[in-house]
């Protein structure tokens, strides 16, 4: 089943917990769970687009593909490895090969450095190549990212959001990475300025070759994105298939209810969107068994207390997590 | 006269370390009573300035109205005194905005922050004050209204802090609801209920709403005309449908065209508006679309183009580049 | 401007070791070697400033135009009128006060007797009377020498005084130079105050940068390492400042060290002791703010080190908040001095004449009345001054948001 050798990523069964605590000892007083049990590929030169909505923990997943922050169970292999739990100088060559973009631009680039010193800081600490070396590579990847010639010199705030992004990414390919993530790298920017910006990742991914793990709120960005789509909830992925097959044929309750409130840009189309009750409930305490199901007060809910809630693949390429009220029988 | 809110020529002006910069210029726009208008654009292109200026609240000492009338209900707002303001703001015009945590006190229970603002307009006791705040809550569809009225701020999730913003902008039954993007940092499923919850109040309750967002799709499902802004100037607007189906301006097509939809083909290349925008000091006084899209012909960037109807109710900002037929 | 500020270190390192090595007593640069104790420290101060003008001078020509998140913050301080015009007193009254015996001292700066050319002024050698022709073998009184010989014609002789030529201590001096009056050392008061606002410049200059980098070691420690140090620094912050720091100060000069009471590092380590608190403390929540700033958690995704975040992200970001309080350092500075000379516990007055003493010696006289008005006048003013150009750095460092619209 597991096929080390073709993906570029691969996360089998990844948990994040974090102790909550509280009160003047700080006592333990419960686990927050933002990635529960989750397992995903990405293969080379794809994407995977994770959606989701506030509290899901695609930003927690993110970080612990990059290795900023240590998984508590789980494994994640890179490249037929495990890196779950590398350190020291391997940790830093695994840096070369995983890079990250943020959401905000502006604030993931220091404002006292010039725009060349930011996009050089990776080689630098890297060590790659000598300082003619990386000012030439420097200049190189501006253009790539359509930014001017000049901007080396200049500082961020004299840049526009969507600029700046673009000054992010240059940095994030300085290094030749093989996997890139995303976190909410355009949801940020104007429409104009992000579709600019998709269309130069889409450009450098066919370029050069490499994966993204694309992470938004929002859908419609996501399948534009994406090869496969995962769709998270409260740290599980309930469903994952390819873009277009999860659009047609979403089979997760949480999915349908999702894709029904995008707000659709044609208005001749009415849409009737899924009313969902309640809010998304906290991640603190999650209600044991299926988490949405207990949202929309299924009547199936009882059902799946005090079950693993399997995995699976429904049809070949889509996956989803079965549950009593939120999946199909 | 149907027209609820009637404003003709607004120019708002802000003063800033490079000099007066006009963040309105020039904006016209009008709300029917029981209609929806949804006032669109990029970020800084004056749409929230406008709602702010029709509301009176710009930041003092740097923002100033310097022309153009106001006329709610026949009313021209720019020449009341500050006593009547007072009562149109939360009296007949409900204001939602967009960050919830900012705007609810966070010191006070919900109930005393919603009893006070409906005994700000309406000289009733407090007891009758309850009393309508719980009918509003149970309105906007919060499940257990009591328990919402003792509850603090930041006990509540943002759907439900959303939810008693809307119903304290409609505790004095307002004739005019202005909402600068009600349902932006929510999330998508929550998104959906609380603008068919402003669809559903705007019906029951006769109200016109001016509704502000970036986002074509929210502006689509929910509102009956549109206007589009660009630079603090408006380049279009008419009937949602009309101009969905059929947009005049280069800047109209453009965001139409740029927006990710979920029909789309996946991986395909968007067609984009190229540049990015341009600082505000910079903006010429002619076509400022022009500008951004680099085209080099002096006299565009210098006379300002005509606002004209090119269709029956479709009026185009008609600058000879950016406007072809 | 940098070119400017090395070309100036140079200088001094120079003067001071040419003033050294021929033996003369030139103006101000003498200080770099006071500590007669240690005769090496001298060469390895001048030598650094020496290497720290070439550094400047290098840097400049690397780097074009200043960083412009500074130039932001001066040319928003320039904008404070009030902040420019006290800041460029205070600066005008630093150079004034470099001007030393040049300007107000007893020895005669060029004299001529005999055919032979003398610098009294300048040279360690002192002049004694029978050099000048005089029966006594003492150090003459060059003002009435100066008079002799004018009405002498200038035959004998001619030389050059200061412009005020009096000296705070040790002057020969039978009445009263000026309204302001005499001091108890034998000198004259005019005197005196000028030393006291060199003696404020000379120990900040020391005082400042050591405030300083400890101030900022302690906050970085606090802010980036967070859990128990930060608690332990805390608590010491809190005490520091709650229990009056000046108490503190007293107590350190009056119970520690008895032979080393009125010297000048001893005292200025005894103020600074409680100085370095409010850098901390402003450097600590400056820390907080950027600590969890994206910009490191993107530097540490590409493999930074904690050191690299450390000096390259971290401190020059945070640094800028702290440096706000230094003005208000440099007041409490004066403050602690002019106190700790008036309760007679801090520079000895023998060696230095300061504002402290002064008020303290015309404070117990009734016919000094004079002296105790115009002490005081002056540190007001001083310290007005020094209020004025802290006001003008805080707010150009955290500007107001609604005066206009960004």
């Amino acid at each position: 089943m597991k096929n080390k050798g073709s993906d570029l990523l691969e996360i089998d069964g990844l948990c994040i917990h974090v102790p909550h605590r509280s009160g003047f000892f700080r006592l333990k007083t419960g686990v927050v769970k933002p990635v529960d049990e989750i397992s995903l590929k990405i293969p080379p030169g794809k994407t995977l687009g994770l959606v989701g909505e506030s509290g899901s923990g695609k930003s927690a997943l993110g970080k612990a593909i990059v290795r900023l922050s240590q998984p508590s169970s789980g494994k994640i292999y890179f490249e037929g490895r495990d890196i779950t739990r590398v350190r020291g100088r391997k940790l830093r060559a695994l840096r070369k090969k995983i890079q990250m973009v943020f959401q905000d631009s502006k604030s993931s680039l220091n404002p006292r450095m010039s725009v060349g010193q930011l996009v050089e800081e990776p080689l630098r600490l890297q060590k790659v190549g000598r300082g003619w070396q990386r000012r030439a590579r420097v200049a190189e990847l501006l253009e790539r990212v359509e930014l001017p010639r000049n901007a080396m010199r200049k500082f961020p705030y004299e840049f526009s959001a969507g600029q700046c992004q673009r000054i992010a990414i240059a940095r994030a390919l300085a290094l030749d990475p093989k996997l890139i993530v995303l976190d909410g790298s355009v949801s940020d920017l104007d429409v104009s300025i992000q579709a600019q910006i998709m269309n130069l990742l889409l450009d450098l991914q066919e370029e050069k070759g490499m994966s993204y793990l694309f992470m938004s709120h929002d859908f419609s960005v996501v399948k534009h994105m994406s090869d496969m789509v995962a769709v998270m909830y409260l740290g599980k992925v309930v469903e994952m298939a390819p873009a277009e097959v999860i659009y047609q044929q979403p089979l997760h309750a949480y999915t349908k209810a999702f894709l029904s409130g995008v707000p659709n840009p044609s208005p001749f189309e009415q849409q009737a969107p899924i009313a969902l009750q309640g809010d998304v409930p906290s991640a603190l305490n999650p209600p044991a068994g299926c988490a949405f199901g207990h949202r929309v007060g299924h009547v199936r809910y009882e059902e799946s207390l005090g079950q693993e809630l399997p995995f699976e693949e429904v049809t070949p390429g889509h996956w989803l997590l079965r549950c009593p009220c939120c999946g199909p029988i | 006269m149907s027209d609820l809110l009637d404003v003709r020529g607004l120019v708002t002006s802000f003063d800033t370390a490079s000099g007066w910069i006009r963040a309105v210029d020039d904006v016209s726009l009008i709300v029917g009573k029981g209609k929806t208008v949804g006032l669109v654009g990029e970020s800084g292109c004056g749409k929230t300035v406008t709602a702010m200026s029709i509301l009176d609240l710009l930041e003092k000492p740097a923002g100033h109205i310097l022309e153009g009338e106001i006329l709610f209900k026949g009313e021209d707002l720019r020449k009341v005194s500050a006593k009547r303001m007072r009562e149109v703001r939360g009296g007949e015009i409900g204001v939602v905005f967009q960050d919830s945590r900012e705007i609810l006190n966070p010191s006070h229970r919900i109930g005393k922050q919603l009893i006070n603002a409906i005994r700000l307009h309406r000289k009733i006791s407090r007891k009758q004050a309850k009393m309508r705040a719980l009918e509003l809550l149970d309105a906007v569809g919060i499940p257990d209204p009591r328990r919402m009225l003792v509850s603090f701020p930041y006990q509540l999730s943002d759907g439900m802090r959303q939810r008693v913003m809307i119903a304290n902008a409609l505790s004095c039954d307002p004739d005019l609801l202005i909402a600068d993007e009600p349902a932006m940092s929510l999330d998508v499923t929550v998104q959906a209920q609380i603008l068919d919850l402003i669809d559903s109040l705007k019906e029951k309750f006769e109200m016109g709403v001016l509704l502000i967002t970036h986002d074509l799709g929210v502006v689509a499902q929910h509102c009956d005309d549109v206007v589009v802004m660009y630079a603090g100037r408006i380049v279009e607007h008419g009937s949602t449908r009309r101009v969905y189906s059929d947009p005049k301006h280069a800047y109209s097509k453009g965001l139409l065209f740029s927006m990710p939809r979920l029909t789309n083909v996946c991986k395909h290349y968007f067609q984009t508006i190229p540049g990015h925008p341009i600082a505000n000091e910079n903006l010429v006084s002619g076509c400022r679309f022009c500008q951004r899209m680099d085209r080099d012909k002096s006299v565009l960037l210098r006379t300002r183009p005509e606002y004209l109807e090119v269709w029956g109710d479709h009026w185009v900002e008609v600058c000879p580049e950016c406007y072809k037929g | 401007m940098r070119r400017v500020c090395g070309l100036i270190l140079i200088f001094i390192s120079l003067l001071a070791g040419v003033g050294e090595f021929f033996a003369l007593h030139l103006p101000t640069v003498h200080i770099v070697f006071a500590a007669r104790e240690i005769p090496w420290l001298g060469w390895a101060i001048a030598g650094t400033l020496c290497v720290l003008g070439f550094f400047f001078i290098v840097s400049s020509f690397m780097r074009e135009t200043s960083h412009p998140v500074t130039a932001r913050k001066l040319s928003h301080f320039r904008r404070t009128k009030t902040g420019v015009y006290s800041l460029v007193v205070l600066m005008g009254l630093a150079m004034f006060s470099c001007l030393d015996h040049l300007l107000v001292g007893n020895e005669a700066l060029v004299t001529r007797y005999d055919e032979v050319i003398a610098f009294p002024a300048f040279t360690k050698k002192i002049e004694m009377g029978d050099d000048y022709g005089l029966e006594s073998h003492e150090v003459p009184n060059y003002r009435e020498l100066n008079k002799a010989w004018k009405n002498n014609d200038g035959n004998d002789g001619w030389m050059i005084l200061p412009l005020w030529p009096y000296a705070a201590k040790g002057d020969p001096l039978t009445e009263e130079a000026s309204f302001v009056g005499m001091t108890s050392e034998g000198g004259d008061a005019i005197a005196a105050l000028y030393q006291g606002l060199q003696v404020n410049f000379h120990m900040a200059l020391v005082y400042l940068p050591l405030v300083t980098l400890i101030g900022i070691v302690v906050g970085l420690s606090a802010g980036y390492f967070g859990g128990v140090i930060d608690f332990l620094i805390q608590r010491v912050l809190e005490v520091i400042s709650y229990v009056p720091g000046f108490l503190l100060v007293v107590l350190l000069v009056t119970q520690l060290f008895e032979n080393w009471r009125g010297q000048f590092l001893y005292v200025l380590l005894a103020v600074a002791t409680v100085g370095w608190v409010k850098i901390a403390s402003d450097m600590r929540m400056s820390v907080k703010k950027e600590r969890g700033a994206q910009y490191m958690i993107a530097s540490r995704s590409f493999g930074a080190s904690r050191r690299w975040i450390i000096l390259r992200h971290l401190l020059p970001n945070s640094v800028s908040a702290a440096l706000g309080a230094l003005p208000m350092t440099f007041v409490s500075l004066v403050v602690s001095l002019v106190s700790l000379d008036f309760l007679g516990l801090g520079l000895a007055p023998q060696e230095f004449m300061t504002w402290g003493t002064l008020l303290r010696e015309s404070w117990q006289s009734e016919d000094s009345q004079n002296l105790t008005m115009t002490t005081l006048v002056i540190i007001s003013l001083f310290l007005l001054l020094i209020v004025m150009v802290s006001e003008a750095v805080r707010e150009a460092f955290t500007p107001t948001r609604f005066s206009s619209y960004r």
